[in-house]
């Protein structure tokens, strides 16, 4: 965790230092007011802040590498214990990506994007009923025929309760 | 409010359309809240772009309907799966899951669905109760006490949500006012950070910031776990347990009251709630030990405190127009979008619209003990629906209720983005109900901050010097210093002396 911090401490720096060099780019003096006037100066202090932060976070990840594990000890564990032994299903005879953490979410993100890119430029119920079914598939919930089916009958009903019933506008 | 408003509103709401949609709404909302990886701030940002359309009263008793439900919903996994289906219920767990390991499920969900509707109860009397009160006194406020305030509610609300590091929390809030201020200022409306873009002049859309954060980040932590879960717990038939609750009478007020204190803290929310009441009632229980192994007590509380922390939640958004916690921010956006203001004119512009909410979580209290109740074997059928056929249809809705808003594909990029965000913050341990809250009181703190400094002329001291703030100031100070690691050995040092 605390190279993550690392990580995070750095993004929020160079965030916080962006945003306060932006915001001394906005008008500070025709503004008919004066510099307490200016458009710039809320974003300046809460970039300041948010860079300091950023800092504390990189200073403390460097030099208190057992943060967390004090934190841990300190602080008796209170939370619902996840009993995943007992209640996980196991799905047998699927692909090794399928049992690690960072391709599973990487892909769910990358279908989901290819979704988005495909609203506006392909009907809205093909890219629906086609993302649905690519998403099945891929995670295997279910055989071709059934996702298919899934796909197809949830566009239509998405788009039948939405723009028919709803009166809401769809991409 | 006299009970005669409350009376009157409540009859006006009985008509086939509103109780149509409480009831539809209620169970939505069950069922995003019986979904783990749904929340009901996701399930009340994903209505509010799908009723846009609807008339403001309608689409209120919808988006509360959605919230009292999700809140409750999630017990029943807590309960059958060991699973929280929102953060709300994590204290549930605990005793919700051994008492239908015991075979006790039935009696289980019968008693957390009748301790969630006292709960819900309860806050809407305080809702009916303090807000007229709370709104005499948010009249007094100025634009200094509200620049303090919302820098009161990140603090509390950062160090709430992220209990291990408040610092986290922190940075969260800023980092959720800062993105607000992207867009054109409030007093020159003059452009700030949009880089030209003519889709950022009008600023960030709250509604895709709130889809993405809760939604699609959720979207992607759920898939992303390799395994699926399964009901194997049996359910008996329900049967209320009015005897067996009304044991506790002591422990239901002692939580509703927790519920609501908490509630009306700004973005601390439901979650805080219940594992404060959880934790109050093992203390003051006769029986401590049973708590953990299937207390009935223990349930209790948690989901007394969890739904009473819903009407605390609604009574800043309408006195103050802060809310109290995430679905409550959600809800304060959907109000904006349908033209009402709250904040401390609201009893003045619109003087019924505070008991119509009272009457709306009334209807949405019955809809959910009688759906609570009557629809217990079709709803864990829900739970058996595998995630990676719900995930695909839930992000479609994500799509839809960002789009529906102001009908522009930026505002579904723009949810994506901030979904990604949302995954990294929690891969991360930043709690995203800051950074919401944040984006919710940004131009509130921007426009009050600026407009004080103009009417004193660059003069700082009355945001220190003026009696609410002062009062909000050492609030927050106590706030900041009690999670301070100097200011505790200091403590420590001079209690040793």
């Amino acid at each position: 965790m605390e190279k993550k911090d690392f990580t995070s401490g750095m993004v929020l720096l160079l965030t916080g230092t962006a945003f306060f060099a932006g915001s001394l780019f906005l008008p500070w003096k025709d503004t008919g007011y004066d510099w307490f006037g200016a458009p710039g100066l809320v974003p300046a202090i809460l970039a300041v802040l948010l860079a300091l932060c950023g800092l504390r976070l990189v200073i403390r990840s460097r030099k208190e590498h057992d943060f967390y594990a004090r934190l841990t000890a300190a602080a008796p564990c209170f939370c619902a214990e996840e009993d995943e032994q007992e209640q996980a299903v196991e799905e047998k005879g699927r692909p090794a990506w399928m049992d690690r953490e960072a391709p599973r979410a990487v892909i769910a993100a990358g279908l989901c994007c290819a979704y988005i890119l495909l609203l506006g430029r392909v009907p809205y119920m093909a890219a629906t009923a086609a993302f649905i079914t690519a998403f099945i598939l891929l995670f295997r919930g279910a055989g071709v025929l059934k996702s298919i089916c899934i796909g197809g009958a949830a566009s239509v009903s998405i788009w039948f309760v939405f723009y028919k019933i709803f009166a809401v506008f769809l991409p | 409010m006299s009970v005669s408003v409350l009376f009157s509103e409540f009859m006006a709401l009985m008509n086939p359309t509103s109780i149509f949609n409480a009831f539809w709404a209620t169970g939505f909302g069950i069922i995003v809240g019986m979904l783990p990886g749904l929340t009901a701030t996701m399930g009340v940002a994903l209505l509010t772009g799908l009723t846009f359309r609807f008339m403001p009263e309608q689409a209120m008793v919808v988006l509360i309907s959605t919230y009292v439900g999700s809140i409750y919903g999630g017990s029943r996994s807590a309960i059958l799966l060991n699973i929280p289906g929102t953060p709300a219920n994590a204290a549930t767990c605990l005793d919700g899951n051994p008492l239908a390991r015991k075979g006790e499920a039935g009696y289980a969900i019968g008693l957390a669905t009748t301790a969630s509707g006292i709960g819900t109860f309860f806050g809407l009397i305080c809702l009916a109760i303090f807000s007229p009160l709370l709104g005499k006194i948010a009249l007094k406020f100025g634009s200094w006490e509200f620049f303090v305030l919302s820098i009161f509610g990140i603090v509390i609300c950062g160090n709430l949500t992220a209990p291990k590091d408040p610092l986290k929390g922190w940075i969260a809030g800023i980092a959720g006012l800062l993105l607000s201020q992207v867009g054109q200022d409030p007093i020159q409306a003059l452009p700030r950070f949009t880089f030209g873009e003519l889709q950022l002049m009008g600023g960030l859309s709250l509604i895709p910031v709130l889809v993405g954060a809760y939604g699609v980040g959720e979207i992607i932590e759920v898939m992303q776990r390799p395994r699926d879960y399964s009901v194997r717990t049996k359910v008996k038939q329900v049967i209320p347990p009015l005897r067996g609750l009304f044991r506790y009478w002591k422990t239901i007020l002692r939580s509703g009251v927790i519920g609501v204190l908490v509630g009306a803290i700004p973005g601390v929310g439901e979650d805080t709630a219940s594992w404060i009441a959880y934790d109050t009632a093992k203390r003051f229980s006769d029986n401590p030990e049973e708590f953990g192994k299937g207390s009935h007590e223990g349930l209790i509380a948690a989901e007394t405190a969890n739904n009473a922390c819903i009407g605390g939640a609604v009574i800043p958004v309408l006195t103050l127009a802060v809310p109290g916690s995430a679905p409550a921010a959600v809800l304060l956006a959907a109000m904006w979008l349908h033209g009402i203001r709250p904040g401390p004119l609201l009893p003045i512009e619109q003087p019924f619209f505070i008991g119509t909410v009272t009457a709306i979580f009334l209807l949405s209290t019955i809809a959910m003990v009688v759906l609570g109740l009557a629809l217990v074997r079709p709803l864990v059928r829900v739970l058996q629906v595998p995630r990676m056929i719900l995930m695909p249809i839930v992000f479609t809705l994500c799509c839809v209720g960002s789009f529906a808003v102001n009908g522009r594909l930026f505002d579904v990029y723009l949810m994506f983005l901030f979904g990604i965000l949302g995954y990294f913050m929690r891969r991360n341990d930043f709690p995203a109900a800051p950074m919401v809250l944040g984006f919710i009181l940004g131009p509130m703190a921007d426009d009050n901050f600026r407009r004080a400094m103009i009417i004193t002329g660059g003069d700082i001291s009355p945001f220190f010097t003026r009696p609410i703030s002062i009062i909000l100031w050492l609030l927050t100070l106590a706030v900041v210093l009690g999670r301070s690691t100097l200011f505790r050995k200091l403590l420590r040092s001079l209690k040793k002396r």
